[in-house]
This record gives structure tokens, sequence and C-alpha cells, in this order.
């Protein structure tokens, strides 16, 4: 079977994170990866406490969305200056240096060197700053269960509003909960279309031509139960 | 053979103890320990919730990835490991003492194998 390319064309953090567990779900053995944007956004880990890691009042004053990916991990903000991607494939297909190495690739072509920095992070070789940070989900421990390794890609992201409304020193200690880890970011400068346009090729090169798709591709009234669950109160605030 | 005898597994890495007062008492192998790696959150259900054979009924992150645990039985949570939630390194130093749940009022069972049966089977997988 041929991969497949999806491009998102929404910047609604809850309907881009259903798009991509629909696609996980009905992956069925394919290879995909999936491109999408998510605008004023904070993303918190899957195990993440909102109340801790970030500050809500002043999200709620400045229109800033709070979303909680499936996957572990820290807290981070996306705007139109971030690139998100998500690799997706049954376990025994799915290697995240491999993936690591597309992405590599990619930034490359740009004649940016990169280096692997902490443990699921990219960083530009010369200056050893973090421009890409990933996070995984594994529907189940076994070679066929559908996997995901996603990340971001900071291209010409607003840094000001990272330290503004995430609060990972905060004293706010909550009891349970996976603690984000501020690191060294920059922005890699480059345009997100030719980023976009650059992984997949890396893509494609590495996994044969793919079919292309946008996210029509999904079936609707999944994408809006999976969305529905991933907007509600439930699912944002209670770990 | 390293995988304990007194308990069922299945081939999703969970393992389960039945007890004579018609409970049963889970948590992960071993093998999805390794797999996993360093365990750094626990998601273990609340007491009262509904659980279904082979179905999603909880979650652990380690530094490589989230990854669902699922239910070898259809019941009810009777019980949850706190000490786990406090502390989910236990996972890994003691998997197969560091138990997840109790499931009780149990009516249905996945697909359960031995100890002899599961190590057979994880050997195919690498």
């Amino acid at each position: 079977m041929k991969p497949l390319v999806v491009t998102g064309s929404s910047s609604d953090p809850y309907h881009n994170l259903a798009i991509e567990e629909q696609l996980l779900r009905s992956c069925e053995g394919r290879r995909i990866l999936y491109l999408w944007q998510n605008d004023h956004t904070v993303v918190i880990g899957r195990h993440q406490d909102a109340f801790s890691e970030c500050d809500l009042e002043k999200m709620e004053k400045d229109g800033i969305r709070l979303a909680r990916r499936l996957s572990g991990g820290g807290a981070v903000y996306h705007d139109m200056g971030n690139l998100n991607f998500t690799f997706i494939a049954p376990r025994r297909l799915l290697s995240t240096d491999e993936n690591f190495e597309i992405i590599a690739e990619a930034v490359g072509r740009f004649g940016i060197e990169t280096c692997r920095t902490g443990n699921n992070d990219l960083g530009v070789k010369l200056t050893g700053e973090k421009f890409s940070g990933s996070a995984f989900y594994q529907s189940g421990p076994d070679e066929d269960s559908p996997c995901f390794h996603h990340g971001t890609i900071l291209c010409s992201c607003d840094m000001d509003k990272l330290a503004l409304y995430l609060t990972p020193s905060s004293e706010k200690l909550a009891k349970h909960g996976v603690k984000s880890i501020r690191a060294r970011v920059c922005n890699l400068g480059l345009d997100i279309g030719e980023v976009r346009e650059s992984v997949i090729k890396a893509f494609e090169e590495r996994f044969g031509e793919a079919d292309r798709a946008g996210e029509d591709i999904c079936d609707e009234a999944s994408v809006r139960e999976i969305q529905s669950r991933l907007s509600s109160h439930d699912w944002l605030f209670s770990i | 053979m390293s995988e304990k005898n007194d308990r069922l597994y299945s081939r999703q890495h969970e393992w389960a103890i039945f007890k004579d007062d018609g409970t049963c008492v889970v948590g992960i192998s071993d093998y999805a320990q390794k797999e996993l790696g360093n365990l750094v959150f626990a998601n273990l259900p609340e007491e009262g919730d509904e659980v279904t054979a082979d179905t999603p009924f909880c979650d652990v992150e380690s530094i490589k990835t989230v990854s669902d645990v699922y239910s070898p039985v259809t019941g009810k949570v009777i019980s949850v490991n706190e000490e786990v939630m406090d502390n989910p390194t236990l996972i890994n130093s003691d998997p197969y003492g560091s138990w997840f749940a109790v499931i009780g009022e149990i009516t249905d069972k996945g697909e359960l194998i031995s100890a002899e049966e599961y190590d057979e089977y994880i050997k195919t997988l690498k």
C-alpha cells in the first residue's frame, strides 16, 4: 500500500487533534504523514495538570486556547509560525530514529545542520538550541498496534508567548502530573510552506511516492465525536 | 522462562490473577515495562468504573511514550493501587508486585494464556 500524506487546512487544535486520532484509528497498516498547524494554542501533555502548567487566566483574556494531546511530555505554545508533523504507522513500521532523520533531512535542505537534543528533541547543531520537540502515543504494546510520533517545527513562532503562558517553574505544585521542562528554543526562520513541502519530499524519498489527501479523507461523524471529547472540560482539566 | 507461573497473561502484555473470591488482580508484564522504559505516570481507573475485556481501561506514560493498558476481563473496578499512582517507577522495579487494579463482578474474560505460552509469544515479537 502506498504511503499517505494528509495536509490539514484548519488551525483549530481540537479539530486537528481529532483528525490525528481518526487517522490513527483508521490507519489499517498504512504509513501516514499528517502535517498541520494550530493557531494561538497551549498544548499540554496527556498527564499534565493544566492549572499548574499554564496561566489559564491570562490565556482566556488573550484568546489562547488550551488543548490536551494523547501523547506525553510537557506543555508547548503553538501558533501559525509552527508546523506540526505526525508520523502514523503500526508499531512494527514506526521508527522514531527514522522519523527524526526525515525531519533532519527536510531542514538540512535549507542549509541547517541539526542534532538530537534531550530525549526526544532536535536542535540546531551550531547553537544546540531546540527547534523541534516530539512525543509519542501507542494504542497498544504489540507490533500491529497503530502508533504515532508527532512533533513541532518552530519556523517563526512568537517566542515571547511561550514564556507568557507557560509556567513550568510555578509554585502551584500539583500532587500528580508530569512536569514541563524549560528548554532553550529557537526558530528556524524558514517559510512554513517550504518546510512543509520539504518534509513531504524527504518522507517520499524514504518510503516512496505517497497519495495526497486533505483532512476530508476522514469520516466526518467520527471526527466530530472525537473532537467533542477533546474539547470537553473533563478531558482538558482532569487527570 | 522469566514470567511468573502464578497468573495468566494477555497478548497485550497485562497479567491477571484470579482470586478465590471471584475478583481479578491486574498489572503489566515485565516485558511491557521493559519495552516502555522508565515510567513517569500511571493513569489508573477509578473505583466503580465499568471495564470491558480487551478494551483500554487505563494508560501509562514513560519517558518514551504514552501507552494504553487493556482490561483482561469485563467487570467493575473494586480498588486501585494508589501507591503505583504516587510512584510509577514501582512498575519498573517490581512489575509483578505492582498491581494496577482489582476487578470484581466479572462477567466475561478476554483471551488469556499461561506463563509458558506468554513466554513463547514474546519470543516471536523480537
